[in-house]
């Protein structure tokens, strides 16, 4: 199967896309990163994981769709930067997991990650408390980078406009159960400056 | 704070980036000036991150269930082995294993390879990657999904059930392999081959996983040639079922 192939199982949610990659890459990719960085077998594995995840939201967000290289150098672009932000954050000597670096990766150039490393936990297992529909439309928004369009038609609202107006009361929710329980001085208020 | 609906609307678009230049560069500049403007626009920046850091913490679960029905990879077992031998316990435990070696051997030439018992030993049912079941009340309750759910829920019998019914509506590789599975698991050897083997002519994807499972499926039923032949094609692929088939063939050997 060719790349632009899986790239389409993994954008139309065909989870034998991701898996083909996973297990398609992984010896070599494990072997490489222990050879290259002298990295820990587990270790090595996480990172693996991570690239992987990664990928997979990069391929919904599309940045896949015109990729120059092979997907195989795309996957390794990913881990060399997991590596190297790994040796810069010198936790060599701590283990961290998958989770560490997905939570990097979403919370890209921000400063002050540790309380929000905090927050993300805690803004996840709320978000698991919301009901439905508000559940499954902010993920299908937020995390499938699904249009409202999209949207619409899968949950069945009148049109995008509709869906819109539920997005935001269903954000407001997620508001008031994150920000009714998580007291201020655990997260950031710093002034934004933007990039 | 009471944030009025204008506001979060604000949010909502600049987040979404489809505000105009004009409404961008005057949201910009009262983030920098207005301190309760600021903690608003940081709350809903916060929640998509940890809407997207749910979302992918579930896929990175997904990958962890895969993962776990995988052969270790060759380098990792050496890598492992290699740490846990410290330099003075290297002779000692080269007797050692000399010893253990012989004993090994002694039994093995006394005692034929019990073949049930080494596919109890390399057989793990592959994990259900194709859909996987999602804590959601949007998803239908239908025949697929009850399915993969029973699958899941290691009610094999029920799985297999309803998989035939689904391959009678359409022929797919993930429910063929999966039935494969199911089927082993409840001693239906031959039954299970013939899923593998449509798997294996009809489809491109998951070959080696499907040759994999078939040549346990003939070591089960002690038909120790044709495993050999199927687990030997397996060793000569890329995949990391490569490794253990050899070392599968070595043990049959």
């Amino acid at each position: 199967m060719s790349d632009p192939e899986i790239i389409n199982l993994i954008r139309n949610e065909d989870s034998r896309g991701l898996s083909m990659v996973y297990e398609k890459f992984r010896n070599e990719f494990i072997h490489w990163i222990i050879k290259t960085y002298g990295t820990d077998p587990d270790d090595a594995r996480e990172f693996y994981q991570a690239s992987i995840v990664i990928l997979y939201d990069n391929t919904m967000a599309g940045k896949l769709d015109s990729l120059q290289s092979s997907l195989k150098t795309y996957l390794f672009g990913i881990g060399k930067n997991l590596a190297l932000q790994q040796l810069r954050l010198n936790h060599r000597k701590q283990k961290t997991g998958a989770e560490f670096y997905i939570k990097n990766y979403v919370l890209d150039n921000q400063e002050d990650k540790m309380k929000e490393e905090v927050n993300l936990e805690i803004i996840s297992q709320s978000f698991s408390t919301l009901g439905e529909p508000c559940h499954e439309l902010l993920s299908l928004y937020y995390y499938k980078k699904k249009s409202m369009e999209e949207i619409s038609a899968t949950l069945g609202y009148k049109n995008p406009e509709t869906a819109k107006n539920q997005k935001y009361k269903c954000m407001e929710r997620l508001r008031k159960i994150v920000f009714g329980t998580l007291h201020p001085s655990t997260y950031s208020t710093e002034p934004f400056t933007e990039e | 704070m009471n944030p009025n609906l204008h506001d979060i609307d604000l949010i909502h678009r600049y987040l979404d980036r489809s505000l105009s230049d004009e409404e961008k560069v005057n949201l910009e500049k009262r983030l920098k000036e207005e301190p309760e403007f600021n903690t608003l626009y940081r709350e809903h920046q916060m929640l998509v991150q940890g809407i997207r850091y749910s979302g992918l913490q579930e896929k990175l679960n997904q990958l962890r269930v895969l993962e776990s029905v995988l052969p270790e990879t060759v380098h990792v077992e050496d890598k492992k082995r290699q740490i846990r031998l410290h330099s003075y316990w290297k002779p000692l435990l080269a007797v050692a294993a000399s010893l253990a070696l012989f004993v090994v051997l002694f039994f093995l030439w006394k005692k034929p390879v019990d073949h049930e018992q080494l596919f109890a030993q390399e057989f793990k049912a592959y994990p259900n990657i194709f859909e996987p079941i999602v804590r959601s009340d949007a998803q239908p309750i239908n025949d697929r999904t009850e399915a993969f759910a029973a699958y899941e829920a290691r009610d094999y019998q029920k799985a297999a059930t309803l998989f035939k019914k689904l391959l009678q509506e359409k022929e797919e590789p993930g429910v063929l392999l999966l039935l494969g599975n199911a089927n082993l698991i409840l001693g239906n050897t031959s039954e299970a081959r013939n899923n593998f083997i449509t798997l294996i002519n009809n489809f491109d994807e998951y070959d080696t996983q499907a040759k994999w499972y078939l040549g346990l499926s003939y070591l089960k039923d002690g038909d120790v040639k044709s495993a050999q032949l199927i687990l030997q094609e397996v060793s000569n692929s890329e995949f990391s079922y490569a490794s253990k088939a050899k070392e599968l063939l070595k043990q049959i050997e």
